[in-house]
């Protein structure tokens, strides 16, 4: 570290190897609490005020002032010209946005849950997503889908899917996850600015949650780039991936894990398309074992796809199998027991990143 | 019209020789409607059409040569070939596709008619009173996304006119069959909307009221819906067998050809003769066979068109507008944060605060993302390619490596010399270490069969 007064870079800020409590004991005099709601309504605030082609569509997001109070405050701001209150016609409102993006302006359309948005998938795939490549670069879609992804709390199986996986697959869109206020707050930014369409998945059970935030990211240009993640916590044993909620879980057990001297590495995946491949291969090569943590389904799910492509990137560097923790592979339970049992919990990964570090006895020890 | 429908012969020829390919579906018989219509538009209205959009294409304004080379699967003009017949789009004359699926554009054509809006009442573009046109079959009248359309097309009073070609079948569906109430424009009063019927097969009539339907959406009115009752002469689409309709249908519908009825009228009426009429007739045969010779000696797309346009930026909004990242960029957090003079601490193992520094940002950061852009518009900024640590270079250099093949499909074709990320992250010159890079890339890619 030399000098005094330094020049932030933002992408190199982001790679930055710290655990969270350093974070705040360095930070504590400069950081603000925010919770993730307030970073996702200060950022559409800014967004819709800086250019006036940005209008929000969804159900509830005017009067009610959002399904979950994301849009607080934005009717009063913006008119209902720009912030719309659409009848409950997913299939409709999202062609709609699908029609005002190929003119120019830039829709944020949000769904209820993305649950709600299979029934707009048609769009977001057929008519967002592909439209650049089929009609040769005439007409791009820079549109915004987001709204909360993955289980709540009881809500049932038709409510609780998590549709990364889904998104993730499919050429044309970039699909975000954020995890933190920070995050949430830049990667709405980037997508909002974005001139792709872009698939923003929440969750629901962070929306209460507080995080410190610099005060670089509350300025009013601050984003974070599409594609890159970010490094949590860093760690010489073993790599843990997540995105969204369960990045606050692999944090939980990278700390139990610490006691029991093992050091894991966290990733925050932050960008689920495109996939940050190179940060997660170069953690796997330092640390040589990974477990991937999702809540999605477990077949053909983001960690499925992580391993293939730590397989072939860096399969000599590899001292265990890859370890995958999803959800279980049943529609999600009512019962809050068995809710539980399927979603990941703290207590799996870490039982998963000692399997890792565990396997192969001779390295125990190094480990 | 009769461009339309020599177009559309041409296409079946073309189509039955193999030049076309995959599902074609021609719009015989119903020129009337495309022709009654857009012809009444301006440059900067917008057309919304399905999978029969040859017609609407023409009728809006796209060359001939276009259409046909987009057919033949061609680089020249349209979707470079991306699209195909069923996904015909053109920014220039705003027409917006080519939807294949039921009732999707539909919703489209919505959202332009709620941008046209957006612009006059948000965005204070007084003159801006573009008018959308969505055409649809009876069939998509039975599907969800029309009523969810018709609904907030007339609660927002959009300017759009929903202009249903009801040619009684549906595929092999006949309409009666399908539909509980088959008069589709009594669904218009049902959403508060204004719904004609006109006999879709007798121009004049349409452009009459198309008139009325696209003055009643410019001037703000709202939408109109309108029932074209007409019919197809062919088969719904060229890949599959004659359809269920009765003969004596088709012969009635053969009686009211659209194109026979203008000409004569036209000879009946005295604006045009007959000769007048056959040298329209030859000039468009000759305009046909010109675009089929045209399209005949186009080049087909080049490999590395396969990866390009999937996304408009590629490396998300990063890129600012001289190439490189945003978000290194020194100034990017300048603003209202005055982050220079900020003193933060870095914290433990932080990178130095000048490029020259040897631990100058650590991190790994690789510009390699999944949808191919050629590498030389990537310029990775000279001035931080020192931020690698060299136990990290070694690392990543490896990394990017694997990735290359998604950008040297497209530079192992081109000519110009592989400006490839590592060279700009090592800081080296680039064409030594791209040249071995390239030559490497094609022994692989040789070994595994990939290239010839």
């Amino acid at each position: 570290m030399l000098g005094a007064a330094r020049q932030k870079m933002l992408g190199q800020s982001l790679q930055r190897i710290r655990p969270m409590e350093k974070v705040f004991r360095s930070y504590s005099s400069a950081a603000k609490q925010m919770t993730v709601r307030e970073a996702l309504n200060s950022a559409l605030d800014e967004e819709m005020s800086a250019d006036p082609k940005v209008f929000l569509m969804g159900e509830e997001v005017g009067e009610y002032q959002g399904a979950y109070k994301i849009s607080k405050g934005l009717l009063d701001k913006y008119g209902p010209e720009r912030v719309l209150d659409t009848p409950i016609t997913e299939a409709g409102f999202t062609g709609i946005g699908v029609g005002a993006a190929y003119y120019g302006l830039r829709p944020v359309i949000e769904f209820m849950t993305f649950n709600f948005a299979m029934q707009a998938i048609d769009h977001i795939i057929n008519s967002a997503a592909k439209s650049n490549y089929m009609s040769a670069g005439q007409m791009t879609v820079p549109i915004v889908f987001r709204g909360p992804n993955g289980a709540a709390a009881g809500v049932g199986a038709q409510h609780s899917q998590c549709y990364a996986a889904w998104y993730g697959s499919c050429p044309g869109l970039k699909v975000l996850s954020p995890y933190s206020s920070e995050d949430a707050r830049g990667l709405l930014k980037a997508a909002i600015r974005d001139p792709d369409p872009v698939v923003f998945l929440e969750n629901e059970l962070i929306y209460g949650e507080s995080f410190p935030v610099s005060s670089e990211a509350l300025d009013s240009s601050f984003c974070l780039p599409i594609g890159k993640a970010k490094i949590e916590r860093e760690g010489k044993d073993v790599t843990i991936t997540a995105f969204s909620k369960m990045v606050g879980f692999s944090l939980k057990a990278a700390e139990i894990l610490e006691k029991e001297g093992i050091s894991a590495e966290v990733i925050n995946l932050r960008s689920i398309r495109p996939l940050d491949r190179s940060t997660i291969n170069a953690s796997v090569r330092k640390t040589n074992r990974l477990v991937t943590v999702e809540e999605g389904f477990p077949q053909h799910g983001v960690g499925a796809e992580i391993c293939a492509t730590v397989v072939e990137d860096s399969f000599g560097y590899l001292d265990a199998p890859v370890e995958r923790i999803a959800g279980a592979d049943v529609p999600m339970p009512y019962a809050a027991n068995l809710e539980r049992m399927a979603v990941p919990q703290v207590e799996d990964i870490v039982r998963a990143a000692k399997r890792a570090c565990y396997r192969y006895v001779s390295t125990a020890a190094a480990a | 019209m009769i461009l339309g429908r020599a177009f559309e012969d041409m296409c079946a020829q073309m189509y039955f020789r193999g030049k076309m390919f995959g599902y074609v579906h021609l719009y015989n018989g119903q020129e009337a409607v495309s022709t009654g219509f857009i012809k009444l538009l301006k440059k900067e209205d917008s057309v919304v059409s399905t999978y029969r959009g040859h017609m609407h294409a023409l009728s809006k304004g796209v060359p001939a040569r276009a259409v046909m080379s987009e057919l033949f699967g061609k680089t020249t003009r349209c979707c470079r070939g991306q699209g195909g017949s069923m996904h015909m789009f053109s920014r220039e004359h705003n027409l917006l596709g080519g939807f294949s699926f039921i009732g999707e554009g539909i919703p489209v054509a919505t959202g332009a008619a709620f941008t046209s809006k957006y612009r006059r009442e948000v965005l204070k573009e007084a003159d801006c009173d573009h008018v959308t046109l969505a055409f649809f079959g009876d069939g998509t009248c039975n599907n969800g996304q029309f009523f969810e359309c018709l609904n907030m097309a007339a609660i927002w009073k959009l300017p759009i006119v929903f202009v249903v070609q009801n040619n009684l079948w549906a595929m092999a569906m006949s309409h009666l069959r399908a539909t509980s109430d088959p008069q589709i424009y009594k669904k218009g009063p049902a959403f508060g909307m204004l719904g004609i019927h006109v006999d879709g097969m007798d121009v004049l009539k349409v452009r009459e009221v198309a008139q009325t339907a696209i003055a009643r959406a410019r001037s703000g009115e709202g939408p109109t819906l309108v029932e074209c009752e007409t019919y197809m002469f062919r088969e719904h689409s060229l890949t599959g067998p004659e359809e269920l309709c009765d003969p004596a249908e088709k012969a009635h519908y053969a009686a009211r050809d659209p194109i026979a009825a203008l000409k004569r009228y036209l000879i009946e009426n005295n604006p045009a003769s007959e000769t007048e009429l056959k040298a329209i007739d030859k000039k468009i045969e000759e305009l046909v066979e010109d675009a089929v010779e045209f399209a005949d000696e186009s080049p087909h797309p080049p490999r590395n068109q396969l990866l390009e346009n999937v996304f408009a930026d590629p490396k998300g909004f990063g890129i600012g507008p001289d190439g490189r990242y945003r978000c290194e960029d020194p100034k990017f957090m300048e603003g209202t944060a005055q982050c220079k003079k900020r003193g933060i601490e870095r914290g433990p193992g932080g990178g130095g605060e000048t490029p020259g520094d040897p631990s100058f940002g650590e991190g790994i950061i690789s510009p390699i993302f999944e949808s191919a852009l050629p590498l030389a518009s990537c310029q990775f900024p000279k001035k931080f390619t020192k931020y690698l640590t060299s136990a990290d270079e070694a690392h990543d250099r490896d990394v990017s490596i694997h990735w290359q093949p998604y950008f040297s499909l497209e530079s192992l074709l081109s000519e110009e010399p592989l400006q490839s990320s590592l060279d700009l992250i090592a800081g080296q010159s680039s064409s030594h270490h791209a040249e071995m890079e390239k030559g490497r890339q094609v022994k692989e890619l040789k070994g595994q069969g990939r290239l010839p």
